[in-house]
């Protein structure tokens, strides 16, 4: 049993143009003790798909899934009420953006104690300051630095702050939405290199949503790759960048001849991704897919699997590489 | 927009100011708010303009006996009558032109004075944006309405002294706006090149600056109209108002003087009040609405 | 908690705005109006030896800077001369009618606080609701309303009509020496209408800024990080969102004092609460002008003392700002 199980999730969000379809009959798991990277360009779907599972999203949207099974529970019949136990407790997130994520107002160890106090209250006051230093050292910040606000930090500094509270009620599942976007490369390196080894050290599960492809593919181990609220392509990042079953995979990684030493920022690719309040009737990458035929445009491809553990979703995934 | 000198860059139109107000007041009247603010104004602007013509106020036509004073209302005195006899009616429509009309011009003043420094600290900078800005918060600084009072006091009561009086007091907020949208409007592309092409300070000033700003302070005027028209009739409600006119704060200060509280004359005290609350609250909805509208805040995430 | 310098800084400030009020009374009052003796010998007759003495006191044949010396010499050291009505030192006068003037301002400000910013919370987090959108309305007519005619209203429903609530003055005249609590009910009783009266307009003012100050707040990221943790949505807005919204309410709440002053004035007036705003409204009735330029004076200073407690109190709560 893999610990999150995603069935046919989908979310509309009501605008005043029309009904945006953001997540469309997604589906995929997450093992245990896996780094799965989420990757697509800005407004694919990746975050919000992610934000379904602790039921983050805002009031207006309107979210169905046939289950999302989290260590074999299925969260989507629970009232809000039982959610709010789940939160922090089994999954835990680390927005993007540090910035803004941390209460301005209230010292860094407040807000680490502050999910601690809340999930565990049997635990004591110092035992739960205790676990704040050392979470506080575990992401390489000096124990002092606790009685500090988040704007005394640098924007790296803040991410591993981030990254410590994420930790405090140890979840089983770790939702990291662009932790290095907004950074330089070198701490990027150092934050990635820091999420790998809590990942070792901790065996938590993780899902890294990010939309440069070189983070992904240099911290997951598997990748789910998504297009206009669909998955395209899921499967082991090795294999999956090398033999790329779908067009929309080939084209990014064509585009950059070495994944792994520069940025991929995948919104480079020419063309634009379809408007998601329109209805799409075929495979929704037609316009800008070099592979596109007559049964693309009607017949919107499912999600099969072309290899071990590799999935896509195109009716020529055999051309594709 | 005119392009009158040879190679010059046409920047971006500012639109007619007629166009943008029929939309703006669209946008008004299309919000429930806004709705009911633009009917109170229109009312009362009807009732303003009318009503005296109409119903015409004589105030030497006052009671013949003590019998006449504050009469409670009757067929022939529809809201009963003053202290002196008089007709309360008439003299609330009467005294709506004076409050209004006061109101008004005092606002023009603020404006204008409000504007023409927040645009000469904003757009000249340095020794004298730094010194109008020291003027501008110390007149913040300073409580209003016994500003308004020792002012009034002494330098007399007439309607000009008034207008003077509350217009003066009111600028500072309308300066800061004014000043902090030059500055940003400064630093934007098309002045910087206008200014290197060679245009006059009071060109670019009139063409470029004005146009942008005025739609800025439209929903601050809007309050300031509402304000002044309180101020007047506080301070007409004191005493200090132009004794030979009528205002609804003179009438509510005669009121009060003679005791009409006390003796439970309702209908003496109603009517200026209402009247002023209409208008007031006619510009704050509306001005409320216009802020919404011209400010928009992203919040529908 | 703060640094020395920037308390000092900020006093500083405080003392030159200070004097800045009172050279800008001198101008108002001496210069201006040409000559001072005139303003108090058109309220009421002089006699030649109360001029000669005015003369000798406000150093009319001295040059103005002389004068202007003389001047702030006096009003730091609190003499502000004589008032025309009552004979007696404005000094004296005024330190009687401040305690009222307090007194009703502080009943005023704490429930325009408790139920402005109660309500305010209220809107904000039903943001959309009909209660957010009627708290909305009423708050906006409350605003409207003139504050004398407030009190005229309440002194005709309460006082005449209902006959409920004393509507004047600060005591029942006439009780005596009865127990503390009877004269402190009595107190009470007296300042329940004009407390409300004072305290109804800047209700509105008061939901008006709380609500917005809250919704922008809970637009912020770390709202959702707070959602995330697994707070209930009460924990929330409470220990989030409220908690800093409330940094510029508080900092309202101390330039209030400052803002409710027009406020007082009227409703000392109306409800004959002898306070300074009253004495104010006597003293221009009766053209007294050594009181009126007092009595600026004073309000001027409460102002500015009020900013500065607004200051530094953002200073205190908000640890953003402190490094300044």
């Amino acid at each position: 049993m893999s610990l999150l199980e995603i069935d046919d999730l989908s979310v509309r969000f009501p605008t005043s143009r029309g009904e945006v379809r953001a997540v469309d009959r997604v589906s995929f798991r997450v093992e245990r003790g896996e780094m799965l990277g989420l990757a697509g360009e800005s407004g694919c779907g990746k975050t919000t798909t992610a934000l379904a599972v602790p039921r983050l999203l805002p009031d207006a949207a309107v979210v169905e899934a046939r289950r999302i099974a989290l260590d074999g529970r299925d969260l989507v019949p629970l009232s809000e009420h039982e959610m709010e136990a789940v939160r922090w407790r089994d999954v835990a997130i680390v927005f993007q953006g540090a910035m803004n994520a941390l209460n301005p107002v209230q010292s860094v160890r407040d807000q680490i104690l502050e999910p601690i106090r809340l999930h565990e209250p049997e635990v004591s006051g110092a035992a739960a300051r205790a676990r704040v230093d050392e979470l506080l050292e575990q992401v390489g910040i000096s124990i002092r630095r606790g009685r500090d606000y988040p704007h005394e930090f640098s924007g790296g500094m803040r991410q591993r702050v981030m990254i410590a509270m994420a930790l405090a009620c140890r979840p089983k599942l770790l939702i990291a939405d662009e932790p290095v976007t907004a950074l330089d490369v070198m701490i990027q390196a150092q934050i990635l290199a820091l999420l790998r080894d809590l990942r070792d050290e901790l065996g938590i599960a993780m899902i890294l949503i990010s939309h440069d492809l070189s983070v992904i593919a240099e911290a997951c181990d598997r990748t789910v790759i998504m297009y206009a609220g669909r998955v395209a392509e899921a499967g082991g990042s090795g294999p999956m960048f090398e033999h790329p079953a779908h067009p929309y995979t080939r084209a990014l990684i064509g585009a950059f001849p070495d994944l792994t030493s520069e940025r991929v920022l995948i919104d480079g690719i020419p063309g634009a991704p379809p408007d998601l309040r329109a209805i799409i009737l075929g495979c929704p990458y037609v316009p800008r897919c070099p592979l596109a035929i007559e049964r693309c445009r009607v017949e919107q491809p499912a999600l099969r699997e072309v290899g071990a553990g590799h999935l896509s979703a195109c009716h020529r995934a055999e051309d594709v590489a | 927009m005119t392009v009158d000198w040879p190679g010059a860059v046409v920047t971006r139109p500012v639109p007619a100011r007629v166009g943008r107000l029929r939309e703006t007041l669209a946008l008004v009247w299309q919000d429930r708010i806004g709705r009911i603010g633009l009917i109170l104004l229109a009312f009362t602007a009807v009732v303003a303009i009318v009503g005296p013509i109409v119903f015409p106020f004589d105030p030497t036509l006052v009671g013949k006996s003590a019998a006449d004073i504050l009469k409670p209302p009757s067929a022939a005195h529809w809201l009963g009558t003053d202290e002196l006899g008089r007709d309360v009616f008439r003299s609330t429509l009467e005294g709506a032109q004076l409050s209004l009309i006061i109101g008004l011009v005092a606002t023009a003043i603020s404006i204008v004075v409000g504007a023409s420094v927040g645009i000469a600290a904003g757009y000249r900078l340095g020794l004298t944006d730094r010194l109008l800005m020291r003027i501008t918060d110390f007149f913040l600084v300073l409580p209003t309405l016994p500003l308004i009072i020792v002012l009034a006091a002494l330098f007399g009561q007439s309607t000009v002294i008034l207008v003077l009086v509350i217009g003066l007091t009111s600028w500072p907020s309308t300066a800061r706006i004014v000043r902090s949208q030059v500055l940003s409007l400064r630093e934007r592309q098309f002045i910087t090149r206008v200014r290197s092409l060679g245009a006059s300070d009071v060109r670019i000033v009139r063409h470029h600056i004005l146009g942008n700003v005025l739609p800025l302070i439209f929903a601050n005027t809007v309050l300031i109209i509402a304000g002044s028209i309180l101020a007047e009739a506080t301070l007409a409600f004191l005493g200090l108002g132009d004794p030979v006119h009528v205002s609804w704060g003179t009438m509510l200060h005669f009121a009060f003087d003679s005791g009409a509280t006390g003796r439970g004359a309702w209908w003496y005290i109603l009517p200026p009040g209402i009247g002023i609350v209409l208008v007031v609250l006619g510009f704050i909805l509306a001005g409320h609405t216009l802020d919404r509208i011209l400010n928009p805040r992203l919040r529908e995430r | 908690m703060f640094r020395i310098g920037y308390l000092a800084r900020k006093l500083a400030i405080g003392a030159l705005t200070l004097l800045a009020v009172a050279t800008f009374n001198f101008i108002l009052f001496r210069v201006l109006p040409g000559n001072p003796i005139q303003l108090q010998a058109r309220a009421g007759n002089l006699s030649a030896e109360a001029v000669a003495r005015l003369r000798e006191l406000y150093g009319l044949d001295q040059p103005i800077t002389t004068q202007y010396l003389i001047y702030l010499r006096d009003v730091f050291t609190g003499q502000f001369g004589t008032s025309i009505t009552f004979q007696r030192p404005v000094a004296d006068i005024l330190a009687e009618r401040l305690l009222n003037t307090l007194i009703l301002l502080a009943a005023a400000t704490i429930l325009v606080v408790l139920l402005g910013i109660g309500l305010g919370i209220v809107a904000a987090a039903r943001r959309g609701s009909r209660v957010d959108s009627a708290t909305v309305v009423a708050a906006l007519v409350f605003w409207s309303l003139p504050t004398f005619w407030t009190g005229l209203i309440l002194v005709f429903v309460f006082g005449v009509y209902l006959h409920m609530l004393p509507v004047s003055g600060v005591s029942t005249p006439g009780l005596g020496l009865t127990s503390p609590i009877a004269s402190f009910v009595d107190l009470v009783r007296h300042l329940i209408l004009p407390t409300i009266t004072l305290a109804l307009v800047d209700i509105g003012q008061f939901v008006l800024i709380t609500r917005s100050s809250l919704v922008d707040v809970l637009t912020e990221d770390y709202i959702l990080t707070a959602k995330a943790k697994g707070l209930s949505r009460r924990q929330v807005v409470l220990r989030h969102g409220v908690r800093n919204a409330l940094l510029p309410v508080v900092t309202t709440t101390a330039l209030y004092v400052g803002l409710t002053i027009g406020g007082a004035i009227q409703v000392e007036t109306v409800f004959s609460w002898p306070g300074m705003g009253r004495l104010m409204y006597d003293a221009v009735l009766r053209r007294d002008y050594p009181i009126l330029e007092a009595s600026f004076f004073i309000f001027a200073v409460v102002v500015v003392v009020a900013n500065l407690v607004s200051d530094l109190l953002y200073q205190v709560l908000d640890p953003r700002v402190r490094e300044a």
